[in-house]
C-alpha cells in the first residue's frame, strides 16, 4: 500500500487532487473483498496489477489519451474481435509483449557492459535480502511446532525485592500452582539432568531433561513414534521409561520405526523406549533424552533454586491477564507459607513467543530493516545507470515515437528493460542467498533459536521475487517516466544532446546518488555504533585470565549418592600426568558457564555476619556460593586481594574457612577488614565460617555481566559431586578435550563427561549474538558503500562526458587542468554533503533502534558520527576522482570532433 | 481539438470504437447511479470475474468520460456513504453505448455469414 502511494504521487495533479484519495480507498476495499480468495501469487499480482495501472495511466493521461480505443485507427477489427472475447485482462497490455521482450533482450546483450553491472548490482541486493529474509522466517516467522502454540506460557521464578528474574523455576512451587490453580490445565518443570549410556565400555553422558507430570502436557507434545508417559510412570519406583528427540532417535538408533518397546540400558539400569518427540520439539532447550520425573524429598526445601525450565497452558478461554492475577494470589499464599524461600517471589507467565524470540526479535528486525535499505541503494543504483543509458537512448525513443510507437509502449519498453535486469538479478541473487544463508548459519549464535532449522523455502523466494519487482519499480520507474516524456523536437534537433533532458536527467540522477549516499552513512554509522559497543565490552575487566584454560565438567557421584570425592582426586592427578597440561583446579561453579556446554551451578543462599543483628527470616543478605580446590585462584588468573588462599591445609578435619570476593567485601565491611570476621552460611545446616582471604571480582557470565556477592569453600571442607576441572594448558587447549577425557575413564570407565570446552570459547559463546549482529551490519554498510561510490563514480563519468566539448573548450581558452579538476570535484563535494546531510538525520532516526543493542555508548555518539561521516565523505571523493582527472585530459580538438 | 469544440452537436460515432473497459463500464452504470468502488464490483460480477478492473484504469476512465460528457457526476442517494463521489450515465453516453453494442452486433453478424460462429447464439 506504501508503494501505491508512492506511484499515485506520480499521477498530474489535478487527477490526483480529485481522484487520487478515492482511488486508494477503492483499491483498499476492492483488496478486502478478495483477499480472502486469492493464493499467495495472486495476491502479489493483484498489487502488481494495480501498481502498473496507476503508472500506465499516469503516462496516458498526461499524453490526453481519449476515449478511443488506442489500436483503433491501424485496424479496428481486430482490436474490437479481441475487446469483446473477454479472454484479455488489462487494456493492450500483453499486446506486443514478447517482442518488448526480445528487443529489450537484444538491446541489453548490445550493452553487456551495463547489463552486466545493474544485474550484479540487483543481484547483490536481492541475495542479501533473501538470505537475511530466510533468517527472520527461520527464527521468527515460522509456525511454532507446539500445539495450540498461543496458550503455552513458560514460567519464570521473580523476586521482586531485588529485581531478579531467574533463569527458571522450583520443582515445589510449580507443584503447588499446578494443585491450586484453575486458570492454568497444566503446568510443569523440566529438570536438566544426564543420562550415562554405556558405549563400547565407557559412559557417555546423553543430555537430558526429566519432566514432571504436566509439562509435555503444558508444551503440547506429540510423539511422531509412541506415546507420553502415563500418569503412573511418574511416581517414585515405577518402571523406568524415556522418550528420546527426533535426533537421537536417527543418529544413534537408525531411525528405527520398531524401537518403541525396546530397552536401553542407562545409567546401568534398563529404561523402556516409550516414544519418539518430533524434530522440532526444543523446550526448554534441545535435548537427547526425556523421562519423568517424580517429586523429590529435596523439592520442598529447595524452592529457592529456581533452575528448571517451567511450562503452563492456560486453559481454553483463559487471557494471560486473569492467569498471572490468579498466580500472583498463589505465589503471595506460598510466601506466607513458606517466607525463607518465597518472601517477595512470585511467578511471571511469559507467552512462548516472547521467551523463545523475546532477545533476538528487535536485532533481527534491524538488520532485515538494513538489508532493506541495501536493496533500495542498490535499485537506485541500477535505475542511475538506467537513466543515463535512457539519456543516450533519447534518439532512439524519439524515433520509435516519431514512427508511432505511443509514449505507453515506450514505457512498457523501458519497463520489460527494468524487469528483465531485475529477474536475472532475482535468478543470481537466490542462488547467492543459498550461499548467504551458509554464511549466516556459520556464523550465528547457537543460543538464535530455530537458527539450525534455517532453509530456504516457498515463503523465501516469494520475497526474492518481491524484492526483485521492489527494484525493478524502483529501478525502473524514474527512467520510465522520464523516457515517456521524451520531447521530439529536442532529441530530433541534429546535435542537440537535449539540453532540457539532460539537465533534467542529471537532476534526478543527483537526486538518487544523494539518496545512496545518505542510506549507506544511516547504515555505516549503524555498524559503527555496533563496533564501538563490542570494543567498549571487550575493555571491560574479567577479573581472570581465559587463555589456555579447558573447562571439563563432570557429575560424579558414588553409589551412596555422595559426592565421589575419590574420584575426583585420583581423575585431577591423572589429569596433571597429560603431557602439556601446567595446571589443574577444580569448582562447582566456571565463570562464564552458559548452560549450552558447561552447565552453570548458581546457588545463592543467605547469610548472616556473626556479632551483628540478624535480620528477619527472608530479609538476609544473599551470596553465590561454590566450592574450589586449592589451586583455583592461581589457575584462572585470579588475584588474592587481601589475606590467603586455601591450601591442603583446609581440610574435613581443619577449621572451616571461606574466601569472599570484593564485591561482599565492599557491600559488607566497607570500613573494616573481613579477614578473621565470620559469615554463617545457610546452605544446609548452618555453619559458622571464617573469611581468610579475598579475592578479586570476576564477571560471572561473560563481559556483560556484572561482578555477584561470591563466597567460595575448600571443596574439602564443602564437596560436591558437580565439578568443572579447569586445566591450564601449555598447548592449544583443546587439543587437550580427548586426553583429559580419557584419563577420567582411565580412572573409572563408568564415569561420563558433561560437557568440555575452552574458556575462551566460552566467553565467544557470550559474545556472539553481539558478533552476528555486527559483522552483517558491517557487511550491510560495506556492500552500501561501495553502491554508493559507483553510483557517484558513474554519475561523474557521465557528466564529465557530456561535458567533454566545455572542457575541452576551456583547456582550449587555456584553463589549466587542475581548474578542471577542481570543478569536477566540487560537484562531488556538494553530493556528499547533501547525501551526508540527509543521512545524519536519517541515522538519528535509524539509530534509535539499535539503543538496545548498544554498550558503553549512546544511540548518537559523536565520535561514531564524525568518524564515519568524514568516511563517507571520502568515499564519495574518491570515487568522483578518477573522472575528475579523466576531464582533466580532454584534448582542445577532441572537443571539436564532438560538436 | 479542444473539449468544447468535441461536445457540441458530436455524433456518438465520432468515440467509437470504444475501448472495451469504456464499454463495459457504460454497460454497468445503465443499470443505475454508481461509484467506482461498485463500478468494480458490477464488472467483475458481470463478466463473472474474468475483467477485473484496476483502480487506476477506472478512475483514468471515469475522468476522460467525464470530460466527454459521457457520464456527470451526482449526488450520492441518500443513505449510502457520501464520501463516495457517484455517476450516472448521460442522454449521451447511453447514445454511444447504443451505437457501439450496434457496431459490434454487426461484427457479430458479419462473423455468423461467414461462419466463423454458428447462426443461432447459443447452437
Amino acid at each position: 500500500m506504501l508503494l501505491l502511494r508512492i506511484l499515485v504521487r506520480t499521477l498530474p495533479a489535478e487527477f490526483r487532487r480529485e481522484f487520487g484519495h478515492e482511488l486508494l480507498e477503492t483499491i483498499r476495499n476492492r483488496w478486502k473483498d478478495l483477499r480472502g480468495g486469492l493464493r499467495p501469487v495472486g495476491k502479489v499480482l493483484f498489487w502488481i496489477r494495480q501498481g502498473w495501472a496507476v503508472v500506465r495511466e499516469s503516462v496516458e493521461l498526461r499524453k490526453g489519451a481519449g476515449l478511443r480505443r488506442a489500436g483503433a485507427e491501424r485496424g479496428g477489427w481486430r482490436g474490437a474481435n479481441r475487446a469483446t472475447n473477454g479472454k484479455r485482462k488489462s487494456g493492450a497490455l500483453l499486446e506486443g509483449l514478447w517482442s518488448d521482450v526480445k528487443q529489450s533482450a537484444r538491446a541489453l546483450a548490445a550493452r553487456p557492459g551495463f547489463t552486466v553491472v545493474a544485474v550484479l548490482i540487483l543481484s547483490l541486493g536481492i541475495g542479501a535480502t533473501t538470505a537475511m529474509f530466510s533468517a527472520v522466517n527461520s527464527v521468527l516467522l515460522r509456525p511454532l511446532p507446539y500445539r495450540d502454540s498461543e496458550n503455552v506460557v513458560a514460567l519464570y521464578q521473580f523476586d521482586s525485592a531485588t529485581g531478579e528474574l531467574f533463569s527458571g523455576v522450583s520443582a515445589a512451587n510449580i507443584r503447588d500452582l499446578q494443585e491450586a490453580s484453575e486458570l492454568l490445565s497444566a503446568a510443569g518443570v523440566a529438570d536438566p539432568i544426564g543420562h550415562d549410556l554405556v558405549e563400547d565400555g565407557r559412559a557417555v553422558s546423553l543430555k537430558s531433561w526429566a519432566v514432571s507430570e504436566g509439562f509435555l502436557e503444558a508444551i503440547g507434545a506429540t510423539p511422531i513414534v509412541g506415546r507420553v508417559f502415563s500418569p503412573d510412570e511418574y511416581q517414585e519406583g515405577a518402571e523406568r521409561v524415556v522418550m528420546m528427540s527426533h535426533a537421537t532417535w536417527q543418529s544413534r538408533f537408525g531411525a528405527d520405526p520398531d524401537i518403541v518397546g525396546n530397552t536401553i540400558v542407562l545409567d546401568n539400569a534398563p529404561h523402556t523406549l516409550v516414544g519418539v518427540l518430533p524434530s522440532e520439539f526444543k523446550f526448554p532447550s534441545a535435548a537427547e533424552l526425556w523421562s519423568p520425573r517424580a517429586p523429590k524429598p529435596w523439592d520442598p526445601p529447595s524452592r529457592g533454586a529456581a533452575y528448571m525450565g517451567g511450562a503452563g497452558r492456560l486453559a481454553a478461554g483463559v487471557t494471560l491477564t486473569q492467569a498471572q492475577a490468579e498466580v500472583d494470589r498463589i505465589s503471595a499464599g506460598l510466601a506466607e507459607q513458606y517466607p525463607r524461600t518465597n518472601t517477595d517471589v512470585s511467578i511471571r507467565l511469559v507467552p512462548l513467543r516472547e521467551h523463545l524470540f523475546g532477545d533476538v526479535k528487535s536485532p533481527l528486525f534491524v538488520l532485515f530493516g538494513a538489508v532493506t535499505l541495501v536493496l533500495l541503494i542498490a535499485a537506485a543504483n541500477v535505475a542511475g545507470l538506467q537513466l543515463a543509458r535512457g539519456a543516450g537512448r533519447t534518439r532512439e525513443y524519439s524515433l520509435r515515437r516519431a514512427l508511432g510507437a505511443s509514449s505507453g509502449r515506450l514505457l512498457r519498453l523501458v519497463s520489460v528493460d527494468s524487469l528483465l535486469i531485475a529477474g536475472t538479478g532475482c535468478v543470481l541473487g537466490v542462488g547467492l542467498a543459498f550461499g548467504g544463508v551458509e554464511l549466516i548459519r556459520m556464523m550465528s549464535p547457537s543460543h538464535l533459536p530455530r537458527i539450525d532449522e534455517l532453509a530456504m523455502d516457498r515463503y523465501v523466494l516469494v520475497v526474492a521475487v518481491l524484492a526483485a519487482v521492489l527494484s525493478a519499480v524502483v529501478s525502473g520507474i524514474v527512467p520510465a517516466l522520464s523516457a515517456s516524456r521524451t520531447d521530439l523536437r529536442v532529441a530530433l534537433t541534429d546535435g542537440a544532446r537535449g539540453a532540457t533532458q539532460g539537465g533534467r536527467t542529471n537532476r534526478l540522477r543527483s537526486q538518487l546518488v544523494v539518496g545512496e549516499i545518505a542510506l549507506a552513512l544511516v547504515l555505516c554509522i549503524g555498524a559503527g555504533l555496533l563496533i564501538r559497543s563490542y570494543d567498549q565490552l571487550l575493555a571491560n575487566e574479567l577479573g581472570f585470565d581465559p587463555e589456555g584454560l579447558l573447562a571439563v565438567q563432570v557429575f560424579g557421584y558414588g553409589d551412596d549418592g555422595q559426592p565421589a570425592t575419590d574420584f575426583f582426586q585420583t581423575s585431577q592427578e591423572e589429569i596433571l600426568s597429560i603431557p602439556g597440561v601446567e595446571a589443574v583446579a577444580l569448582t562447582t561453579d566456571l565463570p562464564t558457564a552458559n548452560d549450552q556446554s558447561i552447565n552453570s551451578i548458581e546457588i545463592t543462599v543467605p547469610f548472616t555476619i556473626d556479632d551483628r543483628a540478624v535480620p528477619l527470616p527472608g530479609q538476609e543478605p544473599q551470596v553465590s556460593v561454590a566450592s574450589i580446590s586449592d589451586h583455583y585462584p592461581e589457575v584462572m588468573g585470579l588475584r588474592v586481594i587481601r589475606g590467603r588462599s586455601f591450601s591442603i591445609l583446609d581440610n574435613s578435619e581443619s577449621a572451616p574457612v571461606v574466601m569472599i570476593n570484593e564485591a561482599l567485601a565492599r557491600r559488607h565491611f566497607p570500613d573494616q577488614d573481613a579477614i578473621g570476621q565470620r559469615l554463617t552460611i545457610r546452605y544446609g545446616r548452618p555453619v559458622s565460617w571464617e573469611i581468610v582471604g579475598v579475592l578479586e571480582d570476576v564477571r560471572p557470565r561473560g563481559y556483560e555481566s556484572e561482578p555477584r556477592i561470591e563466597a567460595y569453600f575448600p571443596l574439602a571442607q564443602f564437596p560436591s559431586g558437580s565439578i568443572t576441572f579447569v586445566v591450564k594448558a601449555g598447548v592449544e587447549p583443546a587439543q587437550l578435550t580427548l586426553p583429559v577425557q580419557e584419563a577420567i575413564w582411565t580412572v573409572d570407565p563408568g564415569q561420563s563427561v558433561w560437557a568440555s570446552r575452552t574458556v575462551e570459547d566460552l566467553l565467544w559463546d557470550w559474545m556472539k549474538q553481539r558478533s552476528f549482529n555486527s559483522v552483517l551490519l558491517v557487511a550491510f554498510a560495506l556492500l552500501s558503500l561501495s553502491l554508493a561510490a559507483i553510483g557517484v563514480y558513474g554519475l561523474m563519468s557521465f557528466t564529465v562526458e557530456q561535458r567533454v566539448s566545455e572542457f575541452g573548450i576551456r583547456r582550449a581558452m587555456g584553463a589549466e587542468s587542475g581548474h578542471i579538476f577542481k570543478a569536477v570535484l566540487r560537484q562531488g563535494a556538494v553530493l556528499a554533503s547533501f547525501g551526508v546531510a540527509l543521512g545524519l538525520a536519517g541515522s538519528v532516526a535509524f539509530s534509535a533502534f539499535l539503543r538496545g543493542l548498544l554498550f558503553g555508548i549512546g544511540p548518537f555518539d559523536p565520535v561514531t558520527f564524525v568518524v564515519l561521516s568524514a568516511v563517507v565523505i571520502a568515499s564519495t571523493l574518491l570515487a568522483a576522482f578518477v573522472p575528475a582527472h579523466r576531464a582533466t585530459k580532454v584534448h582542445p580538438a577532441v572537443a571539436l570532433r564532438v560538436e | 481539438m479542444s473539449r468544447n469544440q468535441a461536445v457540441s452537436g458530436r455524433a456518438p460515432e465520432e468515440l467509437l470504437p470504444l475501448t472495451h473497459i469504456v464499454y463495459h463500464i457504460l454497460l454497468s452504470m445503465s443499470g443505475g447511479d454508481k461509484h467506482g468502488y461498485a463500478i468494480i464490483k458490477d464488472v467483475a460480477a458481470r463478466t463473472k470475474g474474468r475483467l477485473e478492473l484496476e483502480a487506476g484504469t477506472l478512475y483514468a476512465a471515469i475522468k476522460r468520460m467525464r470530460d466527454e460528457k459521457l457520464i456527470t457526476e451526482v449526488a450520492a442517494p441518500t443513505g449510502t456513504d457520501t464520501r463516495r463521489r457517484c455517476y450516472s450515465i448521460t442522454p449521451f453516453g447511453r447514445n454511444v453505448l447504443r451505437e457501439e453494442s450496434l457496431r459490434l452486433e454487426a461484427m457479430v453478424e458479419l462473423a455468423r455469414h461467414a461462419k466463423v460462429l454458428s447462426p443461432s447464439p447459443r447452437g
